[in-house]
């Protein structure tokens, strides 16, 4: 019965990034930011509805 | 490679949750072109464990890839993706017409596609004689119509999911940009049935739109609450599953 914690492990690591990561086809959260850079077209999602949006998440290290 | 998505219309934004002056430093130090904020707090509610993260919205507002920015496959969907916000923006350009058709084509290009029609249609009866004139008129107008038929067609699948409420609210402000087009009396009439013959489905998705609602504005807990509730109403409509699948993602809320 060894292999049982193992499975739970393997199960949980599979399953945690898929359930926290927003899926295909919900309808995307209002974004909450700071300072903007580069004058953006619109600071909210909301001002942005009806445009195709690329979001991505990054840091500068 | 940003510059030509751009171009084409993508908006990009790159969310951090550094500081002001570490995001404004690089930005400056690397010359990046794009929409770029500091201080992000927005990684919980995407799920966001580990950078980069990036996530591809539809005209709606809705997810259509997510994933890691770097590994492309999102590229694929874009072009499709923006020939569909275009076919569902309320500016619109219809192309090389006649110059009796000014007013009518700036009308559209401001999203006033109401207005547009009503120009067309005076201008239709004012040069009833001129044969040519009235064809190509009324091929404007058609490009109107075909523009109106897009967005009864998002309503139609919304309806299919039991989202009775939802497609609703979409085509009275569909009908408001069509102010005055045969498309907004067909929608209003068409509200009025639903309204009517689908009573109970309106009121049920009402009812799930007001608990995403509670979800986006902080309280996923008591959103799931009025969820279950629903749920057990919904049993054996189409707006079942739907309702399934909003508590899976407000549950994952709930738990980050």
């Amino acid at each position: 019965m060894s292999y049982l914690p193992t499975l739970g492990l393997a199960i949980g690591l599979m399953a945690t990034p898929l359930a926290a990561q927003l899926p295909v086809g919900s309808q995307a959260p209002e974004i909450e930011t700071g300072e903007w850079f580069n004058e953006p077209v619109g600071t909210t999602l909301e001002d942005l509805r009806g445009r195709v949006v690329f979001i991505e998440f990054w840091a500068t290290w | 490679m940003w510059g030509e998505y751009e171009e084409k219309g993508l908006v990009i934004l790159a969310l951090s949750d550094e500081g002001k002056s570490t995001v404004g430093n690089f930005v400056e130090d690397f010359g990046m072109t794009y929409p770029t904020a500091s201080g992000a707090k927005s990684s919980r509610a995407y799920g966001v464990s580990g950078i980069p993260a990036a996530f591809l919205l539809g005209w709606d507002g809705r997810v259509l890839w997510q994933g890691n920015p770097l590994a492309a496959g999102w590229e694929g969907m874009l072009d499709e993706a923006l020939e569909e916000a275009r076919k569902m923006a309320d500016e619109w350009d219809p192309g090389e017409q006649p110059s009796y058709l000014k007013k009518a084509v700036s009308h559209a290009r401001k999203g006033d596609i109401g207005k547009a029609w009503k120009e067309a249609a005076s201008l239709s009866s004012k040069m009833v004689d001129d044969l040519e004139a009235t064809a190509k008129i009324k091929t404007f107008q058609s490009l109107i119509e075909e523009r109106a038929g897009y967005r009864s067609a998002y309503a139609e699948t919304m309806l299919q999911q039991g989202r009775v409420f939802e497609a609703c609210e979409f085509l009275a402000s569909s009908g408001k940009v069509f102010k005055g087009a045969p498309a907004e009396a067909a929608w209003n009439e068409q509200i009025k049935i639903l309204k009517k013959d689908q009573k109970e489905l309106y009121s049920l998705d009402k009812k799930r739109v007001d608990a995403l609602e509670k979800a986006a504005k902080g309280s996923p807990d008591k959103a799931l609450k009025s969820l279950e509730k629903l749920k057990e109403k919904a049993s054996g409509t189409p707006l079942y599953p739907i309702i399934q699948e909003d508590m899976g993602r407000v549950a994952a809320q709930a738990a980050r």
